[in-house]
């Protein structure tokens, strides 16, 4: 039976075209809207008892042309921290989101989502980003959307959602797969 | 008179969290920013999905038309201003009306300080109901200041072992690397105008 012929690069070229087209199609409100969302999901989290902490773990800092950062936690993760979204399993979370502001809608420009998990876990940590955009990258090894499963080198192609769509995957669907 | 401070978010949760058809009754101290006070407290009600908000201007009205008024409002949270012009006479009519004030909605005073020391003088059995839900109404604490953009920044620059410089000159020149730490520093720097 002949083999139908597979070139890796072109596949993952395609990929990230239709990572590109799903990212155009995601429009949020405006960065400051969008803080006062993250931050009531985040303390819905809490007040269900997903989380231990509060909303005081977040922060945020615009610039005047609109470009807006929304933390969670440090920017460089450490363990222990004592800052970042604490959950009962022991696991922490830490989050960065850059928002970009044309008056209207904000853009994603990139985030990247830490979740540091206990030894018993058997992963160090998962982590998700949404790289910045580049002209020119390696879209089969560096995918701009990608999570790292326990390992710094390798980046899962993964599907570009919106941060609260992240988060709430993190909180509710992949951490408490660690939860002893 | 000192009164707690608290960022809109957290009177909003207070509201949020008051149970459905009760009366809530809170004092906010901040007749400064009205304006802008109910702008915040619109959106934050709206992400919060804590209810409309209804506004009523008291200066130039009597207390029965003003329980009156509340008796007929639709809205889930009231923020009642302009008792500024209000005389200590006033406040204690208010007080003896106090009970047809619970109409189920949250009801929030907004006053500036020399006008709540005479309201609650005036108004003992309002201030019973207020409890400790008078406060004044703090900036929202989430913006980062300059000692935390100092600390972020120096996380990275030590991570990477780059200068603030070297990144500057590299996003300059097109080749910044793509993970999501390297736009996060040009905005922490103010330069996110280079990732453009």
């Amino acid at each position: 039976m002949p083999v139908r012929p597979w070139n890796r690069v072109e596949a993952a070229k395609a990929l990230e075209a239709r990572t590109e087209a799903d990212l155009a199609n995601i429009s949020l409100p405006p960065p400051h809207e969008y803080f006062r969302d993250i931050r009531i999901y985040r303390q819905r989290a809490t007040d269900g008892g997903r989380t231990r902490n509060g909303v005081h773990v977040l922060s945020r800092h615009s610039l005047g042309n609109g470009d807006t950062q929304i933390n969670a936690g440090p920017t460089i993760f450490r363990d222990p921290c004592e800052n970042c979204i604490q959950f009962r399993s022991g696991a922490q979370l830490a989050f960065g989101v850059t928002l970009r502001f044309d008056g209207a809608q904000s853009t994603l420009l990139a985030y990247r989502f830490y979740l540091s998990l206990l030894p018993a876990s058997g992963l160090r940590f998962v982590r998700i980003d949404l790289n910045a955009p580049k002209e020119t990258y390696d879209p089969l090894h560096m995918p701009r959307c990608h999570m790292h499963p326990g390992f710094e080198g390798i980046h899962m192609p993964f599907p570009v959602m919106t941060p609260i769509e992240v988060l709430d995957r993190i909180v509710h669907v992949i951490e408490p797969h660690f939860t002893p | 008179m000192s009164f707690k401070s608290a960022p809109i978010f957290e009177i909003v949760r207070l509201i949020d969290l008051q149970p459905p058809g009760e009366t809530g009754f809170c004092m906010l101290v901040d007749a400064s920013s009205e304006p802008r006070l109910v702008r915040d407290l619109q959106e934050e009600l709206a992400v919060q999905n804590a209810g409309s908000l209804g506004v009523i201007d008291v200066r130039d009205e009597t207390v029965p038309a003003l329980v009156e008024q509340l008796r007929k409002i639709q809205n889930a949270v009231v923020l009642m201003h302009g008792f500024d012009g209000w005389n200590e006479g006033t406040f204690a009519s208010l007080d003896v009306n106090r009970s047809r004030l619970e109409t189920g909605s949250f009801l929030v005073f907004s006053v500036d300080l020399e006008t709540a020391g005479r309201f609650l003088d005036s108004a003992p059995n309002i201030r019973s109901f207020l409890g400790s839900n008078i406060f004044v109404a703090a900036p929202d604490p989430s913006a980062m200041g300059p000692e935390e953009i100092a600390d972020r920044l120096a996380q990275l620059r030590r991570y990477y072992d780059l200068s603030d410089a070297e990144v500057i000159q590299r996003a300059a020149n097109r080749d910044l690397p793509s993970e999501p730490h390297f736009i996060e520093w040009l905005i922490l720097l103010g330069r996110s105008e280079l990732a453009r």
